[in-house]
């Protein structure tokens, strides 16, 4: 919704009652003061809307282009995942055109889309062409039919008048008809069934103007189209709400453009030719005096302001004709009438067409287009759905994770099938491997598992990592074999823990057995590591490819 | 030198967590976590950009493998506490190219380029005294720092951890990476903003932005689970049978193909929701008490619905029940399993036939035709001719929503309590008590407007206006609102418009 102040209206050039979406009861656009970020609905400025509210309707902040491009937006994104529709709109959107109100955060959002994506779809402005083709038309359309129907109807060979009650039913006594039609669906509304304003005319326009736009933008997107008008008809969408009035206004501009035609028609008729008129009945009880009695009625609305418009009682008698004998019946006047009497009913007729065809036409169409602006205006831009997509455009984006993929690890390694156990009986040497506490019954449980005589006890990978022995483990261990590395389970086997394992083998040779207990000690207690750790320290000793390397659980007391 | 971005090295010992903290402050669940040593081996930066502007830093390092050694080379020539970083700085120029102290070089060089310290170890595994040798070098850098403990293990020996980090660090948190709140790690990210002055105001903005975050994430999610229940509510189907002899066959698979959307349905709502919070390689299961043949409890599993959703009562009151009290008038077209609580509550409410219906869970196929005189037309027409036309849905059993909220609900406190260093399956815990849901636990208020829509919902299923979702998803926003509050903001009450002020703010769990 860009600033009407700063850009002028595209598009159309045509007078603003038909314009699309910008209305105002005289056309002209309406100053507001300048734009004011605003919490829930769009309001006009607190000062004007009293007037705004009771002659002119308030400036749209939504048009309808907008409004359907709007819901076209949000159905496509329903289904999109949040990060990418945040990624999109930061892409979109500069961080100096986030900040505003809900209604222009929304119209620079919709309009950074359509630069940024022209091959979706965003028919709002097609519709509105549209809807302001079909408009034009039907008032083309009514004026042919209004000036064609007061032509037909005033048709005046000279052989017989023009019956006044002709063009009082036609013109007058259907459109009252029509119009008591359209109140009653005010006053007892379908929209309990969601179904405001129905009409077979109105429900014809709303097919059509669709189908125009859908034509103009190309058959491409079909089901694509399909689908956004179902949801735009649907009482989920904001546009429910807003169609029945503009379809209101099509088929009044209808209304109003017939009624002018045919005022236009009469008016030709009866300026540029003569005509007589009469009237005439078969019913012997409508005498004149009742006639006149009827079209006085008729007369009332204009009568205090037109006199002469209202049929007098002179003009009624002597403009009683009777067919029969082809003539008017009043002291035998025959057919050399008083001109001036019998085209008196001029006035009346024209009088008539404006007061019961215009007029209630032309507050009909202000209605619908006032209905249609002020809904505009007031669309709710708090609901949860817009909520949403304003806080995704005016919060912040936040992105975390690595920019750089992992490396691929390699798989775990099985190791080589190991040598035979060494026999029992023999005497071990222990390495306590990083701080293994020397808990009483560490020794013991090691000796079991071992079935040995722990002959000597290291310790390696202390904090001052200056006990790495290196080729003076033989000596160290004396010919005590396995040697025995306790290591505690939440130690890794990492590169110290190889390399120890490596100095051992370099120190003792390929065939003197290493035994790697895997336990848990702790005050109280030594037992075993759980499965997981033992597996983990077999994997990590299993790229040493030592057959004589074994890697076991600590059993702990039995 | 100090970095113009805050950067944070997350340093340790092999197999302390290191990953797991950045995992989970990062969100980001495709590091790799995995009890192997070594298996981070390169240097990963992990940058926290809010709109495109790196705010800070997190780098993940391999683990220290060889602290002692390093420690004691370092130590082979007499420096002064001054040239102690540059002493650093000369075992990486020493060793490069060489393949000792791999690890070790590669974790101190972000440290030595100006990144603050975050040393992890693992507080439910004994000390030894062999990591001060760690502690030692990364005091020998001369970079502000802070310890972390975690807690990978079931034990707790972070006291005895706190006396010896406490004598290197000046900041010694407890951050166990796999149960953090997220409350605990914006706090987490506040105390950062303490190891350099200048990097304040960075920490805090990318803190306000990760809580808007929180904030719009969780607003979205009130809408992927309205959205859910509105389908649900309003998903009907229907078929077509020309041959008579079909019909049963047709019907059963109208039943099942019924069923089988509304589960399929759900299934996606759990998916979009876990992805909204970045789990996009996580497992959520229903908890190991509700078993079942099939792994994942089935939408219409007869102990979900004995747990969860509302009890009879609960129903009666939030007027899901009224018509039904009232008239009998409970909706016949669902069928299926035994009547739990019919035998309960028709004792007490002295009408066991108002209950009809209460403890079905599968909705019924019903023949269909217009109302009035057309639909009897009709229906004489395709006696003649054959052709019967079935539907099925809207799903009416009073306490199908109340099963599908309490479900939805249910899963995302597991989402937004998960945090990305975890990985496999967890369960979905139900809560205590007779019912194991949540929806129970709402106000009486609360529930009723909450029935009241869904009832709406029903009456409209072809076309819900507008105001109902926006109603609902308001409604639900309330409700994960408690569910998971963001710092800083108040305390939903739970009130709805028009409703009484609720008895708890927070449902027990």
């Amino acid at each position: 919704m860009a600033d009407p102040r700063t850009v002028k209206k595209r598009g159309s050039k045509l007078p603003p009652i038909l314009g699309p979406g910008r209305i105002g009861l005289r056309g002209r656009r309406r100053r507001t003061g300048p734009a004011r970020p605003t919490r829930g609905r769009a309001h006009p400025p607190a000062g004007t809307r009293a007037r705004q509210s009771l002659m002119f309707p308030p400036r749209p902040a939504v048009t309808l282009a907008d409004l359907i491009d709007l819901e076209a937006q949000l159905a496509r994104d329903r289904d999109a995942p949040a990060g990418a529709l945040e990624r999109r709109d930061r892409e979109a959107l500069r961080e100096d055109s986030r900040a505003g109100g809900r209604a222009e955060l929304l119209g620079r959002w919709l309009a950074a889309l359509r630069e940024r994506e022209p091959g979706l779809l965003f028919p709002g402005r097609t519709v509105s062409r549209a809807l302001a083709g079909v408009r034009l038309a039907l008032a083309a359309l009514g004026l042919a039919l209004g000036w064609g129907a007061a032509t037909a109807l005033l048709h005046y060979t000279g052989e017989h008048p023009v019956n006044v009650w002709d063009v009082l039913l036609v013109l007058v006594g259907v459109q009252v008809l029509l119009l008591l039609f359209l109140l009653s669906a005010f006053l007892f509304p379908l929209a309990t069934l969601g179904a405001p304003l129905v009409g077979v005319f109105r429900e014809a326009v709303g097919a059509l103007y669709p189908r125009l736009a859908r034509r103009a933008a190309g058959t491409a997107r079909a089901e694509e189209w399909r689908a956004l008008w179902h949801r735009l008809r649907s009482r989920r969408s904001l546009y429910h709400a807003v169609e029945p009035w503009l379809l209101l206004g099509a088929t009044q501009t209808f209304g109003v453009a017939f009624n002018v035609g045919a005022l236009l028609g009469c008016l030709r008729l009866v300026v540029f030719s003569d005509i007589a008129f009469a009237w005439s009945t078969t019913l012997v009880d409508l005498d004149a005096p009742r006639f006149h009695a009827l079209v006085s009625a008729l007369a009332r609305p204009w009568a205090w302001l037109w006199p002469d418009a209202a049929p007098s009682l002179a003009l009624v008698e002597a403009t009683r004709y009777s067919r029969l004998e082809g003539a008017y019946l009043h002291a035998g006047a025959g057919r050399a009438a008083d001109l001036a009497l019998v085209g008196g009913w001029w006035r009346f007729l024209l009088a008539a067409v404006a007061t019961y065809g215009l007029l209630p036409r032309a507050l009909a169409l202000a209605v619908a287009r006032l209905r249609a602006a002020r809904l505009l205006a007031r669309l709710p831009l708090d609901d949860a759905e817009i909520s949403r997509v304003l806080a995704r455009l005016a919060g912040p984006l936040v992105e975390t994770g690595a920019v750089v993929p992992e490396p691929a690890l390699s798989g775990a390694l099985q190791g080589p099938v190991p040598a035979a156990a060494p026999p029992a009986g023999t005497r071990c040497a222990v390495v306590l491997w990083r701080d293994v506490p020397e808990h009483p019954g560490l020794a013991a449980a090691i000796a079991r598992q071992v079935r040995c005589e722990i002959a000597n006890v290291h310790a390696a990978g202390g904090r001052e990592g200056r006990d790495e022995l290196g080729a003076r483990w033989l000596a160290a261990v004396d010919g005590a074999e396995p040697v025995v590395v306790v290591a505690e389970g939440f130690e890794a086997p990492d590169r110290a823990a190889l390399r120890l394992v490596r100095d051992l083998r370099a120190a003792l040779g390929p065939r003197r057995h290493l035994l790697v207990l895997v336990a848990e000690v702790r005050e109280d207690r030594v037992g075993p590591a759980a499965d997981a750790t033992v597996r983990t320290w077999r994997e990590g000793l299993a790229r040493l490819e030592d057959p004589y390397l074994a890697v076991e659980p600590l059993r702990g007391a039995p | 030198m100090i970095p113009a971005v805050p950067r944070f090295a997350v340093v340790g010992r092999v197999n302390k967590g290191k990953s797991s903290i950045v995992a989970t402050l990062a969100e980001d669940d495709s590091v790799r976590i995995d009890a192997r040593p070594g298996t981070t081996t390169e240097v990963r930066e992990f940058p926290v950009r809010v709109d495109g502007r790196t705010l800070f830093v997190l780098v993940d390092t391999p683990g220290f493998e060889d602290a002692p050694r390093a420690l004691a080379w370092l130590r082979a020539r007499e420096v002064s506490a001054a040239e102690r970083p540059a002493r650093v700085a000369e075992l990486l120029r020493a060793f490069e190219g060489t393949s000792e102290f791999v690890e070790e070089r590669r974790l101190l060089a972000p440290i030595l380029a100006g990144a603050s310290v975050l040393y992890v170890v693992d507080g439910t595994h004994p000390y030894r005294p062999n990591y001060d040798a760690e502690m030692e070098i990364l005091r020998w850098t001369g970079r502000p720092g802070m310890a972390l403990v975690n807690r990978i293990g079931t034990e707790d020996h972070a006291a005895e951890w706190r006396r010896a980090l406490d004598q290197h660090f000046k900041i010694v948190r407890d951050f166990d990476a796999f149960s953090v709140s997220f409350e605990e790690r914006v706090h987490l990210l506040q105390v950062f903003r303490e190891l350099r002055p200048d990097w304040r105001a960075a920490v805090d903005e990318a803190v306000a932005a990760l809580v808007a975050q929180r904030r719009r994430r969780r607003e979205e999610a009130a809408a992927l689970v309205s959205s859910l229940l509105v389908d649900a509510l309003t998903h009907t189907e229907e078929l077509a049978v020309e041959d008579e002899a079909a019909i049963e066959e047709q019907r059963d698979r109208l039943e099942r193909s019924f069923h089988d959307a509304l589960r399929a349905r759900e299934q996606e709502a759990r998916r979009r929701v876990e992805a909204l919070y970045g789990h996009r390689e996580a497992r959520f299961d229903e908890g190991p008490g509700l078993e079942r043949p099939v792994y994942r409890q089935d939408l219409f599993a007869e102990e979900a619905w004995k747990m969860l959703g509302l009890s009879p009562a609960q129903l009666v009151a939030a007027g899901a029940l009224a018509g039904a009290a009232i008239g009998g008038a409970v909706d016949a077209a669902v069928g299926g399993a035994s009547i739990f609580a019919g035998t309960v509550l028709g004792g007490a409410l002295g009408g066991g036939g108002a209950l009809y219906g209460v403890g079905r869970r599968y909705a019924r196929v019903r023949s269909i035709g217009p109302p009035g005189i057309p639909g009897l037309l009709l229906d004489v027409q395709r006696y003649w001719s054959g052709a019967r036309r079935f539907r099925i849905g809207p799903h009416a059993q009073p306490n199908f929503p109340w099963v599908l909220l309490d479900r939805a609900l249910l899963h995302y406190d597991s989402v937004v309590r998960r945090t990305h260093a975890r990985r496999g399956a967890i369960a979905v815990d139900a809560g205590e008590g007779a019912r194991a849901g949540i929806v129970a636990e709402f106000a009486r208020g609360e529930r009723r407007a909450l029935e009241a829509l869904f009832r709406r919902l029903r009456r409209d299923p072809y076309d819900p206006p507008r105001w109902l979702a926006d109603d609902l998803e308001r409604a639900i926003a309330r409700i994960l609102r408690r569910v998971d509050p963001v710092p800083g903001e108040e305390p939903s009450t739970g009130e709805l418009p028009g409703g009484p002020a609720p008895a708890r703010g927070t449902p027990a769990r």
